[in-house]
This record gives structure tokens, C-alpha cells and sequence, in this order.
């Protein structure tokens, strides 16, 4: 139970093994160190893991947690979390997801589940209220996404996973609706547990702490998203895909496996190209006002059309132009319950490693015939579907050309080519979870796709990176949808990008890097509230939380420490904050010194502020922000 | 006067449906003058609205010079609509 609002107060752990189930012990104390979503999650699995845990080991625990947000009229934050010793990293991995399982979980009473053991036979959870039930989950077995979930009790929200997890990819999602929890293979561990499904329903209502004044809140910020030019514009009428005639002229759109950052036929894969050729209407998560995502025709059906990660990866990734085959390739992709990031990344590897004569697979950048085909011997682990399966790293392993391996820590890289903007590579480089954009802060919003900083030097990266990643971390935590915080830079910073005060901004953001450092040190300076940024006030109003700025970067840093420690514990060594060679050693363009990531000079400044010693939290560290080591 | 083409992003590519055009222009000002006359008052851009690439170099001065054949990328990320 909970004396705060908007928490349904309960954490359910339930036993595939045995078929049991009980709460498990949560307390208020435990809330405000962690707000909930991935801090609750990483608190959670801190407690739990032991040094030599594997993703695959019946003991791996799948971590569900919500926000306290979620369910409360807050905008855009209905988001849920999925953690686990991630398969394809061996490390802890958070994927978020915007369905509606989180929404459906709270009504059913729990602000998260923690799934332990292995069932003995395919299995469905079916979570209410007053019961758990284990079904039999035989003739699911084999289904694709959406056949799965339409067999599932309708009015339930449901988690399923694909073919993909079932075989056990490395890299399987789990979806909720068309969204997926997509990174690090969490619908790997599904499958290893035997786990088809998860659905969850039930009335209950959390109470919040002062219902008028969030109401107002959540007004105020719903006006705030929809007059934004990014939440209420950009976003809604191009979706992400918008970004990529921004990422061309800044040189990084990643081309043809990292090896460039503009690609000629840019223009056919753009979010424009996506609007007006193919987009039926734009839609979003539950409780989402900005409503980005696209919805397009696919086999005389409406689906969810790629997001600009997966298009990108897809199409000038893999020398591809054919946006059509990418609205069907993104599709089949969901369908089989892959991560589309990393399934696009491993075959653009292989696609290079075939080029240099170091496996000869058959694939070719430029050529599109069979890839569909490749898709489904990727989730039933056939031929050189097995091999891909396994991700960029284990194929460098295998074959060689680490060097042009596009991952960290075992992840495949996002979209965005680093060479062409600093800061975000030192993100993929640092990101507790591997090559993700976001894990990584982030930095492309202010290095050219927002903001225009100087993109190319490493002065003050470091600062702003772990300032970006630890605010990050509290919204997730609170289940707000990232893209909500936006709406921090100004709207005419983003509407004007050549004003004469645009260009101040730009130049001085670099120039106050040492006051970021600062506030990143020392966050009771920022212990404020503004009016812009409404997360404190809706924690405040919704669950009666004393919150303010700092104490949300107090709260990221120590989740961003802990989901470090968690890593460090698992077997992550010091020195594991690398990029591949390609993006650090080599010129994106012949002759500019500085079109590659200095890595180094960045990490040097990114550890002493942090306080880490080589990519490892002193303990002076960890005791300040109270974690057990 | 150098004959430019100029491919248009951005939510102001949305709102007015001009996805390319081929302009006659001296210098970038006198190209954005134009374009303002291509969108017949749907939209009023300014210098400031824009991001524009001239032969993929950003430029930063509207009285920067053009020459036939450049090809110029006008980006204007969330331009509010006149309307």
C-alpha cells in the first residue's frame, strides 16, 4: 500500500515455475528514490541479480513497471517498461513501449510485475484484479502479432511476443497493440520462459493527491504540446520520419552501414515523401496529444508505418529508396515480433561483410528481392536467418570487420551517424543499454535536429549528455513519452532556427557547459520549478511527491548509476563505453579531422563528472546517491 | 540572376504543397522573395524561418550569392502557418 496518489500501491511477482504468485514488498521509501518505470525497474533487478546471470537462466527476471503518470490525464504518458538481463548484450537492457498494457496493468491494481521461472509449456498470464490465471497457451504457439492478440480476452491489455521470440532471436520485441518494446531482446526472454502472452484488466482507479489542480496542470500542458512547432506541428504532420531531410544536411543520416552520412535519394524515404505519397492518417499511443505516428497501407490493410529509426535503417542503411517496400518490410517485421532497429542493422553488416569477401551470404547493398523472406528465416532461425539472429557482434565475432561492426556494448546503433554530431556519439558510446539514441541523451536534438550546435566539437558534450541523460531517465520514470520534453527549448528556438537570438542560444550553450557540469554535480542548485517544465508539477498534483528539477536529476543520476551497477555486476569490464572504428578512427569526409567522434577526449570529461572511474561508479559515487554496493 | 533549384522540407513543404521549384535569383534574399511569391501569401518567410543548404554547405547570410545550377535545400522545420 502507498500513502502517495496515482500508485495502485502493489507490485505483483508472479512464478511461471510454479504457477504462484504473491505481492512483493514495495515501499514509499522505494517510490520516491525511483518515481517507477526503468529506475523502479533497475532498483528491482539491482536487489536481485548475482555476478555470472544470464538473459536465459531460469532466475532472469522480466521486470513490468509502470509510471505514475500513466492513467492520470497526463498527456502523452501511458508508457510502461520492460527490464531483463538482456539476450543480445548480457547486461540490463530497459525497453519502452508505448501500448496500452501499462494503462490496463494499473487497473488491474499493480504499478508493476515482476515475472520469475520458466514455464513448463506455452503459457499465457492472465492478470486481474482478484486472480491470476496461467492458460495454456498451445494454440497460440506460432502466431504472428496481431493473430495472437486478437485470440486474446478482448477489453485486456496485452503483451505478446512473435515467431522471433519464440525462437529466441536475440533481438525479439515484445508488442503491445502495433507498439513494441523493441530494443535489447526482451521478447527473447519470453520465449525462453515459454511466456506467449500477458494480458491484464480490472476498474481500479488510483486516487491523486489534488485532482483540481492536475486537472489544470494537464491542460496547461496539453495546450503547451499542441502549440509547440515540434509537438504540434512537425510532429503530428511528418511524424519522426520528418528528421531525415534535417539529418541529410547535417550529415547524418546513416548510409550504406554507417560508411556515409547523406544518401542521394534521400528525398524518397522522407517523412514528406511518407505524407504525401502514403500516410492515411497520423494516430498515436493511449493518452498521446501529439499524435506522431503514421499509419499507412500495407496489403489492403491500415498499420503503423515505420518510425524514422526503422526507415532509415531500412532504406538509406541498406542503399534502399523504396519507400513503399519499407512501409511492408516495417510491417512484416512487427508481425514476426522483431526489433526493426537491430534487424536492419545486422543485415546492413552482412550486406559489408559480403562486399569485403568476408561472408558470402549472398546479400547486396541496393538489392531488395528476398529481404522479405530474409525477415521470416531470421525469426525461425533458418539458413543465414540463424546467423543474423544472433546480431552485429557475434557475426564480427564469427566473421571479422569489428571495425565496421555498427554496435555498442551489443546493440545496433539508432539512425543517427555520429561522425556528423559529437555529443550523440559519446551517448551510444555511454548508454547503459548499448547503442541507443536515447539512452544516450539524445544529443542529435541540440547538435541539428532542434537546436544547431556546434555538432562537431566535444567541448561541453560531456555535461550536456549526462544532464539530457539523467533528465531523460525521470521522465521515463514518471511514464511520460520522451518526446514531451520538447517543449523545454522554446518554441521559437525551434520555429526560427537562423534568428539573430536562435544563433545565440546555439553558440551559448556551448559556452555554459561548465555550469551544465555544475547542475549535473550538484542538482540541488537547479531545485526549482518552471512553468515550461510541468513534470514536477504533475508529480506534485498526481501522487503528492515533493518535486522539483533537481531532485529529478538527482533521481536520473542515481538510476542511470544504478542501472550501471546492475551492468558492472553482470560482467561489464571497465573500458566498455566504445564505438566501433569506423566511427571514431575514420573520416566521414576525406581531409575534415574533425568528421570523426573523438571519443577519448569526450569519456575523459564524461567520467569525472559522473564521478566513474573508466565506465565504473567510484563507491564515493555510489554512496552519495545511496546504493548499495 | 542565376537559375537555382530549390527543394522545399519542413512543416512548410506540408502546409503549402510546394515541393520543389526552379527559381531566378541573385542572391538567397532575392530567392526567398520569390518563393514568397510562389506561395501566393499562404506563408511569409523570412531568413529567420528557414534552414538553408546551398550544394549541401548551410548558408548563413540571406545576402549570400547564387549561381546557376546550385542546388539549394530550404528547410523550414515548423513554420506557422499565415492562415
Amino acid at each position: 500500500m502507498t500513502d502517495f496518489g496515482a500508485y495502485a500501491g502493489k507490485v505483483l511477482k508472479v512464478d511461471l515455475t510454479d504457477e504462484t504468485w504473491e505481492e512483493y514488498p514495495w515501499t514509499d521509501k522505494d517510490r520516491e528514490r525511483t518515481i517507477g518505470g526503468k529506475i523502479m525497474a533497475a532498483e528491482i533487478l539491482f536487489r536481485h541479480i548475482k555476478p555470472g546471470m544470464k538473459a536465459f537462466d531460469e532466475d532472469n527476471w522480466l521486470v513490468v513497471t509502470t509510471g505514475p503518470l500513466s492513467g492520470c490525464g497526463c498527456p502523452s504518458s501511458s508508457r510502461f517498461n520492460i527490464s531483463t538481463i538482456s539476450p543480445l548484450t548480457n547486461i540490463l537492457t530497459s525497453s519502452n513501449c508505448g501500448g496500452d498494457f501499462g494503462m490496463f496493468l494499473k487497473r488491474s491494481g499493480y504499478d508493476g510485475l515482476i515475472i520469475t521461472g520458466k514455464a513448463k509449456k506455452p503459457t499465457v498470464l492472465e492478470i486481474t484484479q482478484e486472480t491470476v490465471v496461467f492458460v495454456d497457451a498451445a494454440d497460440l504457439w506460432g502466431l504472428h502479432v496481431t493473430p495472437a492478440q486478437e485470440k486474446l480476452p478482448p477489453k485486456t491489455g496485452k503483451m505478446v511476443i512473435g515467431p522471433a521470440g519464440e525462437n529466441k532471436v536475440l533481438y525479439a520485441a515484445v508488442f503491445s497493440g502495433e507498439r513494441a518494446a523493441g530494443r535489447g531482446g526482451v521478447g527473447a526472454v519470453f520465449g525462453d520462459k515459454n511466456l506467449k502472452a500477458v494480458t491484464a484488466a480490472g476498474s481500479f482507479k488510483p486516487e491523486v493527491a489534488d485532482k483540481e489542480k492536475l486537472k489544470e496542470t494537464n491542460k496547461k500542458w496539453i495546450e503547451q504540446l499542441r502549440k509547440h512547432p515540434l509537438t504540434g506541428r512537425q510532429l503530428p504532420k511528418l511524424g519522426t520520419a520528418g528528421l531525415v531531410a534535417p539529418m541529410q544536411a547535417q550529415k547524418i543520416l546513416a548510409t550504406k552501414n554507417f560508411s556515409a552520412g547523406r544518401f542521394d535519394e534521400f528525398e524518397k524515404v522522407s517523412g514528406e515523401t511518407l505524407a504525401e505519397k502514403y500516410l492515411v492518417k497520423n494516430s498515436g499511443c493511449t493518452s498521446c496529444v501529439i499524435q506522431c505516428t503514421r499509419r499507412v497501407e500495407v496489403n489492403g490493410k491500415v498499420v503503423k508505418g515505420p518510425e524514422l529509426e526503422t526507415l532509415g535503417l531500412l532504406g538509406p542503411n541498406l542503399l534502399n529508396s523504396n519507400l513503399e517496400l519499407i512501409n511492408r518490410w516495417n510491417y512484416e517485421l512487427d508481425e514476426l515480433g522483431l526489433d526493426t532497429m537491430s534487424a536492419a542493422g545486422s543485415i546492413a553488416f552482412a550486406m559489408e561483410l559480403a562486399e569485403k569477401g568476408l561472408w558470402d551470404n549472398g546479400l547486396k547493398f541496393g538489392e531488395t528481392d528476398g529481404i522479405s523472406e530474409l525477415f521470416e528465416d531470421i525469426a525461425a532461425r533458418r539458413g543465414i536467418g540463424d546467423i543474423l539472429a544472433e546480431g552485429t557482434k557475434r557475426m564480427s565475432e564469427r566473421f571479422g570487420g569489428k571495425e565496421f561492426a555498427i554496435q555498442a556494448k551489443g546493440m545496433e546503433l539508432a539512425a543517427y551517424e555520429p561522425r556528423g554530431a559529437v555529443g550523440q556519439g559519446l551517448g551510444y558510446a555511454t548508454a547503459n543499454r548499448g547503442g541507443c539514441h536515447l539512452n544516450a541523451g539524445y544529443l542529435v536534438v541540440v547538435e541539428g535536429l532542434g537546436l544547431h550546435i556546434n555538432p562537431y566539437t566535444p567541448k561541453s558534450k560531456a555535461a550536456i549528455n549526462i544532464f539530457f541523460q539523467n533528465f531523460m531517465e525521470a521522465i521515463s520514470a514518471a511514464g511520460s513519452c520522451l518526446f514531451t520534453s520538447y517543449v523545454v527549448f522554446p518554441g521559437p528556438l525551434i520555429a526560427k532556427p537562423n534568428s539573430f537570438i536562435t544563433k545565440f542560444i546555439n553558440f551559448g550553450f556551448i559556452a555554459v557547459g561548465p555550469v551544465i557540469a555544475l547542475m549535473v554535480k550538484y542538482p540541488a542548485i537547479a531545485g526549482i520549478n518552471l512553468p515550461l517544465i510541468k513534470y514536477p508539477y504533475a508529480l506534485k498534483y498526481a501522487a503528492g511527491m515533493k518535486m522539483n528539477i533537481g531532485k529529478m536529476l538527482r533521481i536520473g543520476e542515481r538510476g542511470y548509476n544504478l542501472e550501471r551497477q546492475c551492468n558492472i555486476i553482470l560482467g561489464q569490464s571497465a573500458g566498455a563505453d566504445r564505438l566501433p572504428g569506423r566511427l571514431t578512427d575514420e573520416e566521414q569526409e576525406a581531409g575534415n579531422k574533425k568528421s570523426k567522434v573523438p571519443l577519448n577526449k569526450m569519456l575523459k570529461s564524461y567520467y569525472r563528472i559522473r564521478g566513474w572511474k573508466n565506465g565504473v561508479p567510484k563507491k564515493s559515487t555510489l554512496k552519495k546517491l545511496g546504493i548499495d554496493a | 540572376m542565376a537559375k537555382v533549384n530549390v527543394r522545399f522540407f519542413g512543416v512548410m513543404r506540408a502546409d503549402s504543397g510546394m515541393g520543389n521549384a526552379e527559381i531566378d535569383a541573385a542572391c538567397v534574399g532575392n530567392m526567398l522573395d520569390k518563393i514568397n511569391g510562389l506561395l501566393e501569401g499562404k506563408l511569409s518567410l523570412t531568413f529567420a524561418d528557414a534552414l538553408i543548404y546551398i550544394n549541401g554547405v548551410r548558408c548563413k547570410s540571406k545576402k549570400a550569392r547564387l549561381k546557376d545550377g546550385d542546388e539549394v535545400l530550404f528547410i523550414s522545420p515548423a513554420t506557422v502557418s499565415a492562415e
